[in-house]
């Protein structure tokens, strides 16, 4: 009776799945968070008949043959990188990017991080940091004498000096974008790291072609969607009451079976 | 050997395997591009009409779960926002991908880059073009665009053709396992095939029907076996008929 089996790898997968949901609910209002999906895909196959094969020996073949699946896995749980809605804070440290892009952040071990949360504040020494206290790159210091900052959409920010009615130009800030942004290895705190899945970045200022711009004042929202998210969560449970019903038709079965004399 | 009861057995065994082919369908109701399966039973004859038969006889029939055939349908297409997930319209068309033992067709279009460039399926299988070679991306290549006849491009212009094919008979593919299927009839290029970007063909497993098939093949079995209970039942009142009459 592998039914029983079957049924219980369905189990698992669809246990898989309400947890890569919940964790999608758990977060739909962090900052810059990008939903996942869980996909599955099936497991091997045994041949009770070969397709193929010999059904006499005058050298007819079998047409078709008889194979019975042996369940399903878990294949990859990927995410979803489209854009989320932009919510406005009036902070001039909030930045957001509109299409393509990821900050560049630099950890304490000196790698680089990339993140779509542009929640930034100021350090201590006036570097514009996340709100971990990581650097942004190209790490950019605002003057503790500047009376405004300024991000305009190419990523510069400039600043206004007391006294002075000319904007001063500070920096930049640089935007990576990635071959495959779902290869990119999630690291918590809204952070990825770049993987051989991902490609190498390539940077770039933003509003240049293939870059999104950045927008003050406004941070982007996650994409989780909550009507997909619960429908999803739904069918998800609604798939493994349906796999444990076949574990009760298989247990019907056996159960017949020894009941007889 | 008292036949009735092995050709009942016969059935028993054949609607346990269809409960198999049920369960795993019911697995895989969420597995990108997976088909589902049916269990297709055949009378077997035990004796055949030219040979002798017992006067008065019958030909014997034992059931035989002979094939699995698929349902070919289109699964439905699922908006993932992907750039490198593909769906194929329509259900005719596959993708190959270049497994390790040798290439191997797919519905399943959810893709991602490996380290080298090339476009590759979830276990790694190199995706192939319409020529057979693996599709290379280059390392400045960010923006990955698809269009409905398969021609992906990047900002830096056209990269190749992803290859769609399509089997002479597709009766003759059988499943390996990790979405991928092998045929063993040639495959032919699709002409004009129609991918959409962004997305994913989900399963075509109709949950519905599947429930209605498993409760089928659950009931099936209990008449059988009611049957082999019955025709026990009548043995024995036969038995003990024939003993008492003899004492």
């Amino acid at each position: 009776m592998r039914a029983l089996d079957i049924a219980g790898t369905g189990m698992q997968a669809q246990q898989t799945n309400v947890e890569v949901i919940s964790n999608n609910i758990a977060n739909m209002t962090t900052t810059g968070f990008k939903r996942q999906r869980a996909a599955f895909q099936d497991l091997i196959y045994q041949d009770l008949r070969r397709v193929g094969s010999n059904s006499s020996d005058s050298g007819s073949l079998l047409p078709s043959g008889a194979q019975v699946g042996l369940g399903v896995k878990t294949a990859a749980i990927y995410r979803i990188n489209e854009q989320g809605n932009l919510q406005q804070t009036g902070n001039s440290l909030d930045v957001a990017i509109q299409g393509n892009g990821y900050f560049q952040v630099t950890l304490p071990s000196g790698e680089t991080a990339y993140t779509r949360d542009g929640s930034f504040g100021l350090s201590p020494e006036g570097q514009i940091v996340t709100t971990n206290g990581y650097v942004v790159a190209p790490g950019i210091t605002i003057p503790t004498n500047a009376t405004g900052v300024t991000i305009n959409t190419s990523g510069q920010v400039q600043i206004t000096l007391d006294g002075q009615t000319a904007p001063t130009t500070v920096g930049q800030i640089q935007i990576a974008t990635f071959p495959n942004e779902a290869g990119l290895s999630a690291q918590g705190d809204n952070l990825f790291l770049q993987t051989s899945a991902s490609g190498n970045p390539v940077t770039g200022t933003p509003a240049s072609p293939g870059f999104g711009s950045t927008l003050q004042g406004f941070v982007e929202s996650s994409n989780v969607n909550v009507v997909t998210e619960i429908t999803d969560l739904i069918t998800a449970q609604r798939a493994y009451e349906m796999n444990s019903k076949v574990i009760t038709a298989g247990d019907q079965m056996l159960s017949t079976l020894t009941n007889l004399r | 050997m008292e036949l009735p009861t092995t050709i009942a057995l016969s059935r028993l065994v054949a609607q346990s395997r269809a409960l198999d082919v049920t369960a795993t369908n019911l697995a895989n109701a969420g597995t990108p591009g997976f088909r589902a399966e049916r269990m297709q039973f055949s009378d077997w004859l035990a004796r055949e009409p030219a040979a002798a038969e017992p006067p008065g006889g019958q030909t014997l029939a034992y059931t035989q779960d002979r094939a699995t055939f698929r349902d070919w349908q289109a699964g439905p297409i699922v908006h993932t926002a992907n750039p490198l997930d593909i769906a194929i319209g329509g259900a005719a068309g596959w993708f190959t991908v270049q497994a390790p033992q040798g290439p191997r067709l797919t519905r399943a279009g959810h893709f991602q880059l490996d380290a080298g460039g090339r476009i590759v399926d979830e276990q790694g299988n190199p995706l192939l073009d319409s020529t057979g070679r693996p599709l290379q991306t280059g390392p400045t290549d960010t923006r990955l665009s698809i269009a409905g006849d398969g021609t992906l491009s990047s900002q830096n212009g056209q990269i190749g053709r992803i290859g769609i094919v399509q089997p002479d008979d597709e009766s003759k593919m059988t499943a390996e396992g990790g979405r991928l299927l092998a045929t063993a009839s040639p495959t032919q290029p699709v002409a004009a095939p129609h991918l959409v970007q962004g997305a994913v063909e989900d399963s075509n497993v109709q949950p519905i029907l599947e429930l209605n098939r498993m409760t089928n093949d659950l009931r099936e079995f209990q008449f059988t076996t009611q049957f082999i209970q019955g025709e026990s039942d009548r043995q024995g009142n036969a038995i003990d008929k024939i003993m008492k009459k003899g004492s």
